[in-house]
């Protein structure tokens, strides 16, 4: 009579399978491709969205583009509207969505069999999950990982009979943010948005 | 190229939808405050920078979609 198979016996049948390779290669692949978007990311920032400050070497400053806001006003009898109109810069890259430019999900599935033929006469069930969180992309911090691991063991009867253990783990991975010196400045700008009258008079 | 984006309304702040295509052919967005009676539109002489930086973006976008589709 052999004994139930237990979490140990149940991770010794796991010893030699290169789990962590298995499970790390996909989250690395996705960590890499958005290393290189966020290169990307910058290289599209600097290039498009700013200009070299002639004034200051070394320096740059947001492109700015320009908008006409207008305005429907009633006159003070409220006899007739008329359309007031204003121009407004806002940063260039105020408007393009940059955050949109990551692998934002990224799913990867594969199931593990492990089966075994043990001797024994008891009935029993177990289940384990293991969760861990890491950010594997250090030199980006660009993502976070999550993994879980779900496995099951359903043994029955008795005498002999076989045991199987399936293993089916996900990994997700988030938005890559926008890096800080970016929110900030995208924030001051929403901040203090003051239309300006407009130089040609739109109003009718 | 599809680019969906979203401009703080001047007036009360509120974020304005603003379609990339759209933005560049002149169109007005309103301002989805119903208290608000505020519409933007670009303006013509930053159209062209405007319309660089979509085409640009669109690219770079492309490219993501077709790391995150394991190719
Ligand atoms: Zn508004």
């Amino acid at each position: 009579m052999a004994d139930t198979p237990s979490s140990s016996h149940l991770a010794k049948q796991f010893s030699g399978v290169p789990l962590k390779a298995l499970m790390g290669a996909p989250l690395k692949a996705a960590s890499d491709a958005n290393g290189m978007l966020a290169r990307s990311q910058t290289q599209f920032l600097l290039s498009t969205c700013f200009d070299v400050d002639e004034n200051k070497p070394g320096y740059m400053i947001p492109r700015m583009i320009s908008f006409t806001l207008s305005r429907q006003v009633l006159a003070s009898d409220g006899s007739h509207k008329t359309t007031e109109s204003m121009d407004f810069v806002v940063p260039l890259m105020a408007i393009i969505p940059i955050n949109s430019l990551a692998i934002e999900t990224l799913k990867v599935s594969f199931e593990m069999d492990v089966k075994s033929t043990t001797e024994y006469s008891q009935e029993s069930s177990q289940s384990h999950k293991d969760a861990s969180d890491d950010d594997i992309s250090r030199p980006y911090r660009g993502h976070q990982y999550s993994t879980e691991v779900h496995g099951s063991l359903r043994t029955s009867g008795k005498g002999k009979t076989s045991s199987a253990v399936r293993y089916v783990i996900e990994l997700t991975a988030g938005q890559l943010p926008l890096p800080k010196g970016i929110t900030t400045i995208l924030d001051v700008f929403s901040k203090n948005l003051t239309p300006i009258p407009s130089k040609t008079e739109d109003s009718q | 190229m599809n680019i969906q984006t979203q401009i703080p309304c001047p007036d009360c702040g509120t974020p304005i939808p603003v379609d990339g295509a759209m933005l560049l052919t002149g169109t007005r967005f309103s301002c989805p405050n119903p208290q608000c009676h505020c519409a933007i539109a670009l303006n013509s002489n930053d159209r062209q920078v405007v319309a660089n930086a979509f085409e640009q973006f669109s690219y770079l976008r492309e490219r993501a979609q077709h790391m995150a589709s394991g190719h």
